[in-house]
Order: C-alpha cells, then sequence, then structure tokens
C-alpha cells in the first residue's frame, strides 16, 4: 500500500482528550490525541449529517457529533448507535520527531 | 392472535421508534402509517439544507427503502387511519381496512398553523413538500414577508436571503423567539438579522394579508411577492381524541409516556409529558429522537420512566445556537471565540439547571455537551470559574 505520509501539527497542538480538524486536499479529518497520549485520526464529517466532528465533544475513547450527539469510537471509527449507524473510516497515524503525520491514501 | 405493533405516523419519532424495535430483537409484524409519501425523514434540514437546495431528500431520511425492506417494516403511505377503536385494539385505514395491534404508539406530529388573516395564498414549512414548494419560489429579488419571529421563521428568513430574496420579518412580540430564548440572545439574532438585511419589525400585528401586500395593523402596507408563516405548530391529536383518549395540549401520557389506555403509547411533536411536573409538548429533533426510542422499548415491556433534559438547535447564516436543560433566574454568562456568548442557568445552590450558547458555526457545541452533563452530575459550582472564558469546563466535571 502506498501510504502518502502528511504533516499534519506538532504534537503539543492538539492537547490530551481532544480533537483537531484538519484539511487536506478536498478532504477534512478529524485527529485525536487519547489521554494515554495516542494519535488517531478518522474522517473528518459525521456519517449522519456531514457535520464536522472536531466541534464535538471527545470523553474518552468517544467523540461526540455537535449536533445530533452520535457517537464514535475514534480508534476504531465503530458508530455506536443512533442516531449513526455507518463507522467512521480510519487512517493511519504516526509521530515523528514531535510531529503528528497522516497517512491519507490508506483507508481501513 | 398473532402479535402485531403499530406506529401511526412515520416522522422522525415514528420511524426512530420502528427502527429501535426491531434493533431491540422484536421479530414480529411491525406496522409503519404515514401520510406523507416519504420515508420517515428528520426536519431540521427543511429549512435550511433543503430549502438552499443542497440537500434532498434521502439526505435527511431515517433509512432506504432497501433497508425498510431488510427489516421486515411494512410502511403504509398515502392510505391514513381515520379511527382508532380501543376497546376492539384495532384501527381503520381511509380504505376501510381494519388492523388489530397489541401495542400502538402514535406519532401524529402537528401540521403548520395557519394565519387566521389570510386573504390570500400563504406558504407554510412543516414538510417536505412543503419546503420544496417554497423553495420554488424563493428567487433573487423576491420581495418575502415572513410572519413570525420563531425558529422557522428566523431560518426561512435567514435562507431566504442567501437566496437574494428581500425579506422583511414580523414579530408580533417584543423580541425574537422570546418564548424559548433569554433576551441578550434574542438580541444577538436581532442583530444578525438586521446585519444580513433583513427588515425585521417587531410589536407589529398582521391585519389581513392580500395577494401583493401584506397589511399591518397600524396600517402600514408592505408590498410583496411571497408570505410564509411560520407561527406555531397544530399537533394532530384529533384521532387520539376521537377513541377517547385523554388530550390536553397534545397526547397527555404518563412518566412510561403511556396514553389513558394501557397499550397505546406516544412520542414526539404530539406527545404532551410532564416535565419537572408541568404538562408540556417538546417540539424538537432532540425529542422525537429520544421518545421515539424510549416508547419502543416500553411497547417491548421494558416499563422504563422517560426521563430527559430538553434541548435544541438553530442554525442562521453561519451562527449555531445551541441549549440544554431549563433557564433560571441565575444567570452566569461568558464570552465565546468569535463574539459568541455561552449563558449558564444555575439554581440556589449553583447547580447547574440549563445552558444557552450563541456562536460561529458549531462553536458553541462542546460547551453545550458539558454543560449537559455537568446538569446531570449535579455538581455545585463555582459562579466566578463559569464567568471566566479561560476556564475550561472539563475539569470541573471532573472535579
Amino acid at each position: 500500500m502506498n501510504d502518502q505520509w502528511i504533516d499534519v501539527c506538532a504534537v503539543g497542538a492538539i492537547d490530551p482528550e481532544d480533537v483537531l480538524r484538519f484539511d487536506h486536499g478536498a478532504h477534512t479529518y478529524a485527529v485525536f490525541r487519547s489521554a494515554e497520549d495516542e494519535f488517531f485520526a478518522t474522517a473528518g464529517l459525521c456519517t449522519h449529517e456531514k457535520i464536522h466532528l472536531a466541534d464535538g465533544l471527545v470523553m474518552d475513547h468517544v467523540i461526540e457529533c455537535p449536533k445530533h450527539n452520535g457517537r464514535f469510537d475514534y480508534r476504531s471509527g465503530k458508530a455506536l448507535g443512533a442516531p449513526v449507524c455507518v463507522n467512521l473510516k480510519t487512517y493511519p497515524v504516526r509521530v515523528e520527531a514531535g510531529r503528528v503525520l497522516l497517512a491519507v491514501t490508506a483507508e481501513r | 392472535m398473532s402479535q402485531a405493533l403499530i406506529i401511526v405516523g412515520a416522522g422522525h419519532a415514528g420511524g426512530r421508534a420502528a427502527l429501535t424495535l426491531r434493533e431491540e430483537g422484536y421479530t414480529g409484524r411491525l406496522i409503519l402509517i404515514g401520510d406523507e409519501a416519504h420515508l420517515p425523514y428528520e426536519r431540521p434540514p427543511l429549512s435550511k439544507g433543503v430549502l438552499q437546495g443542497s440537500i434532498d431528500l434521502a439526505g435527511c431520511s431515517l433509512c432506504d427503502n432497501a433497508r425498510l425492506a431488510a427489516l421486515g417494516i411494512e410502511h403504509i403511505a398515502g392510505n391514513p387511519v381515520s379511527r382508532l377503536d380501543t376497546q376492539q385494539h384495532r384501527l381503520q385505514l381511509a380504505d376501510g381496512q381494519w388492523l388489530t395491534y397489541t401495542g400502538l404508539l402514535l406519532a401524529t406530529g402537528g401540521r403548520a398553523r395557519r394565519l387566521p388573516e389570510a386573504q390570500a395564498p400563504v406558504l407554510y414549512l412543516r414538510t417536505h413538500d412543503e419546503a420544496l414548494a417554497l423553495r420554488d419560489r424563493l428567487r433573487p429579488g423576491t420581495r418575502l414577508v415572513v410572519v413570525g419571529g420563531g425558529f422557522i421563521g428566523l431560518e426561512v428568513a435567514a435562507t431566504a436571503r442567501g437566496l437574494g430574496c428581500e425579506v422583511t420579518l414580523l414579530e408580533a412580540g417584543p423580541r425574537l423567539a422570546g418564548r424559548v430564548l433569554p433576551a441578550p440572545i434574542s438580541a444577538a439574532l436581532l442583530a444578525l438579522h438586521r446585519e444580513q438585511g433583513v427588515d425585521v419589525r417587531l410589536n407589529v400585528a398582521v391585519e389581513c394579508i392580500h395577494v401583493d401586500a401584506v397589511q399591518l395593523v397600524d396600517g402600514q402596507r408592505l408590498p410583496c411577492d411571497l408570505v410564509v408563516a411560520g407561527i406555531g405548530m397544530q399537533p394532530n391529536i384529533e384521532l387520539a381524541a376521537a377513541a377517547g383518549l385523554e388530550v390536553g395540549q397534545g397526547i397527555r401520557v404518563d412518566a412510561q409516556l403511556r396514553t389513558s389506555a394501557a397499550d397505546i403509547y406516544a412520542a414526539g411533536d404530539v406527545c404532551e409529558f410532564r416535565l419537572a411536573g408541568v404538562y408540556q409538548r417538546q417540539e424538537t429533533w432532540r425529542n422525537a429522537e429520544a421518545q421515539g426510542r424510549h416508547a419502543a422499548l416500553n411497547l417491548l415491556g421494558r416499563a422504563l420512566p422517560f426521563e430527559t433534559l430538553p434541548g435544541f438547535w438553530s442554525d442562521q447564516y453561519d451562527w449555531g445556537l445551541q441549549t440544554v436543560g431549563v433557564m433560571t433566574a441565575r444567570t452566569v454568562s461568558r464570552a465565546l471565540p468569535g463574539a459568541g456568548l455561552l449563558l449558564f442557568y444555575l439554581d440556589a445552590d449553583a447547580r447547574l439547571q440549563g445552558a444557552c450558547g450563541w456562536a460561529p458555526g458549531n462553536g458553541a457545541a462542546r460547551d453545550i455537551k458539558l454543560c449537559e452533563r455537568l446538569i446531570a452530575a449535579g455538581t455545585v459550582l463555582n459562579p466566578g470559574s463559569l464567568a471566566d472564558a479561560d476556564v475550561s469546563l472539563k475539569p470541573l466535571l471532573r472535579g
């Protein structure tokens, strides 16, 4: 797989247990930092009504959509019940020299 | 007799109930009856994306036909219920056929309240088809008069401005959305609409709607091409009332959303339930979602009390409003980024009871979600911390 690693931000730009919106080309992503300092990334828009998830609330490993309270586990992208039923796509993330990198071509 | 659960009303609440029944493992016959030709859909996009043309019906539907079929949900459209017989546990459709139920959910919603002063065509916005009819009339330069400064009127005004219409908005009261919003947010809404070029007039009463103008009681005549009224919702209680169910301003239910008939529940806009001891209806997305789901669980015998925090949102231009809980007299206010505002409502012990946020985009959403959790947690809060925009709310929750 030809992952293209894109520089997102400095590690410190995302607080623990928080999320950052990241736009790249025509795509938008949500990049998460867990309370345990692990990084994850998902598609940026809620699968319910295409709202930017990064305006929502992160609690533990769950992102709650700002509008309809649809909830996803951001580590797996799994939708956690109505009103959302379609999972989020997730993307590989790695940290290198204090920078957060996102692989934008890969989907899993 | 074989088991059949019937849902009357295929809007958001009814649709959510049907889907929930299947998710919860109900395998018996399941019938969803609606007035409209469409699959169940959510209404918030009607006054925004649907009116703009950026969202179609599929984009606001709860599910598609394939999913409905796969779940074995029988959807009856265009054959409305004409009669409910609670003694025989059956209902009759317009074509004469009778259907017998073992459990029934009434999610009949409401219709747009009509303007009594209309002597010429007035458009309303409650259904998808009404939104399409309105969309066809909103052209650049169209002179639109909106009657009603509540959320439907305000959102229609905002969308119409975006489409290039000339908009005048008439509100009978002294401020916008005054029944449900605190004064500072009403004032912010008024300033935004005026800044966007809407001619907002407060404390005005309509005398008569003519084909080419709206006549005000004070004698003014407002020439226009189109009139839209957003003056509230009339709950569809007639079927329930005729069947002898207890009704007030809606179909009355107990703490489990059960009507005065033991095997009949009500949910959504039509449901009149007690909140803090007072009978009321909640005409919101949040309530349709929560009650639709809850009634489904109780149709399956769970006997769960319905406990809720009310809440709603509204999007106008690039701004968003979001509320949770109830307003009290003890208010603390904090600034949000981008000239936004977050109002906290406390009880006498400084426990949070409600919050109302106003900010660009969805900028208030995160704080409102935290407020919802702070209300549920019953934490005693320091008003000084709440007022300080540099104090994050999340640590307050974790104490």
